[in-house]
C-alpha cells in the first residue's frame, strides 16, 4: 500500500503530503483496527468431520495460529479457542452434541440427485506411462466409467516436484491428455471428458522442491454420477 | 440550444447505459450458486445493499448471507458443492471459480458466526489446494467430504 503511494506521487511534492499522509494513515489504521476487532471479537471455532450420505468419511486439515490438526474419522472434532492456553487437539463429538449444535443447519442441507467419486492412477517418473499396478486397474476403471449413471467426467493431471514448475505443468498436461486418449480408446466418448492439469501445485503428499514422490505423479478421474432413486 | 442539450444528455446517459448493461450481463454470467431452501429470516448483503431472495435465487462471489434467530438456508454451487446455514449465522462466498478447461479452480467460503454444514463438490475433488473454508480462528483445508463448523461467541 505504502509502496503504491510512493510510486504514484512525484517525489518533490511528497513533503506537502507528509501531514495529510499521516492523517490518512491514522484513518486507515483505525479502520483496519475496527475490522480486526470485528473479525477477532472473541469467538471459538468448532469443526466436526461427518460421514457423507453413503457413509464415507473424507479428511480435513484444520489450521490456526496455534497449530494444525488433521481429521480423518467420523465425528472427530477440533475446537480453536483463542483464549485457551494449550494448542488445539482432536476429540470425538457425541452424536447428541452434533444434533444440538448443527440440527438446523443439517435440516437445511440440500438433497442432491448426484454424487461424486473418483479414481487415482499413478505414473512412472517423468513419463506418461502408468505404473504397472495402475495399468492393471484401467480395465475396471473404464468399465465403471461406461456405466449409464455417469453425468460428468473430469480428468486432472499432476506431477511431483522433480524438475521445474513449467516443465511439470507440461508433464501433467501430457499425462491428462494421455489418460483421456486411453479412455477414448476404451470406448468413452471424447466430448464427455474435460481435461485439466495442475502441474506440481496440488500434491497428494506435500514435499520439498526437487523431491520425487510416486504418489504425486498421478491423474485423477473425477466422476459425477446420478443417484439411483429407489422408487 | 436544444440540439446541444440533447447531445449533452446523450453523452451523459451513454456511459450510464453501457455501465448498466455490462453490469447486468456480468451479473448473469457471474452467478455461482443457487438457493435450494430457506426458512425464517434470511438476508443477502450484496454490494452493501439488502436484497430480496427466494428459493432458486442465484448467488455471486462476494455475497454475504445472514440468517436470523429463526433462519436457515441451503445452497448448491455450480460444481455441486453443498452448503447449509443454521440460525444466527453470517457467511461470505469469498471466491468461486470452476473452469476445468482452463485448469482454474477456487472455492473460498468464510463463516463469521453461527453454524454451517459443507459437502464437497467437484472443486474439492479436483483441486484440494483451491478449496478453503475460513473462520475467525481457523482455516480448513478440504480433501473431502462432509463437515460441520460452529463459530460461537465466547461467553465471559
Amino acid at each position: 500500500m505504502d509502496a503504491l503511494f510512493h510510486r504514484k506521487r512525484p517525489q518533490r511534492v511528497a513533503v506537502h503530503f507528509v501531514h495529510r499522509k499521516a492523517q490518512a494513515w491514522l484513518i486507515f489504521c483505525t479502520f483496519f483496527a475496527a475490522i480486526f476487532f470485528v473479525g477477532c471479537s472473541p469467538t471459538k471455532s468448532v469443526v466436526v468431520l461427518l460421514p457423507d450420505a453413503e457413509g464415507r468419511v473424507g479428511d480435513l486439515r484444520v489450521c490456526s495460529s496455534k497449530g494444525e490438526i488433521a481429521l480423518d474419522k467420523a465425528y472427530q472434532s477440533v475446537a480453536f479457542d483463542p483464549q485457551s492456553k494449550s494448542g488445539p487437539s482432536a476429540f470425538s463429538m457425541e452424536k447428541w452434541e452434533v444434533v444440538n449444535r448443527f440440527g438446523d443447519a443439517l435440516a437445511a442441507e440440500p438433497e442432491m440427485p448426484s454424487r461424486i467419486d473418483f479414481f487415482t492412477l499413478y505414473y512412472q517418473t517423468d513419463s506418461v506411462e502408468l505404473t504397472s499396478d495402475s495399468s492393471r486397474s484401467m480395465d475396471a476403471v473404464i468399465a465403471s466409467l461406461k456405466k449409464a449413471d455417469v453425468l460428468g467426467l473430469y480428468v486432472v493431471g499432476h506431477a511431483d516436484r522433480l524438475g521445474s514448475k513449467r516443465y511439470n505443468r507440461k508433464l501433467s498436461q501430457k499425462r491428462a491428455v494421455a489418460m483421456k486418449n486411453m479412455l477414448v480408446a476404451g470406448g468413452i466418448r471424447s466430448d464427455r471428458i474435460r481435461v485439466s492439469f495442475l502441474g506440481e501445485t496440488d500434491p497428494q503428499i506435500e514435499t520439498d522442491d526437487e523431491v520425487e514422490e510416486s504418489l504425486n505423479r498421478r491423474v485423477r478421474i473425477v466422476v459425477k454420477r446420478q443417484i439411483e432413486t429407489s422408487d | 440550444m436544444m440540439h446541444l442539450k440533447s447531445t449533452l444528455l446523450f453523452f451523459m446517459l451513454f456511459p450510464a447505459v453501457t455501465v448498466l448493461s455490462s453490469h447486468s450481463s456480468l451479473a448473469a454470467d457471474n452467478t455461482v450458486a443457487k438457493i435450494t431452501s430457506m426458512d425464517g429470516t434470511v438476508h443477502l448483503n450484496r454490494a452493501s445493499r439488502e436484497n430480496r431472495i427466494a428459493i432458486g435465487f442465484r448467488l455471486m462471489a462476494g455475497d454475504i448471507l445472514e440468517t436470523g434467530a429463526d433462519g436457515s438456508l441451503g445452497l448448491v454451487f455450480d460444481d455441486d458443492t453443498r452448503l447449509s446455514m443454521g440460525p444466527d449465522s453470517r457467511l461470505e462466498i469469498e471466491a468461486f471459480v470452476f473452469n476445468p478447461d482452463e485448469s482454474e479452480f477456487s472455492f473460498i467460503v468464510r463463516l463469521f458466526k453461527g453454524t454451517a454444514v459443507y459437502v464437497s463438490g467437484l472443486i474439492a475433488k479436483m483441486s484440494a489446494k483451491a478449496t478453503k473454508f475460513i473462520t475467525p480462528t481457523a482455516s480448513i483445508g478440504i480433501r473431502g467430504t462432509r463437515f460441520a463448523v460452529h463459530v460461537e461467541e465466547i461467553k465471559s
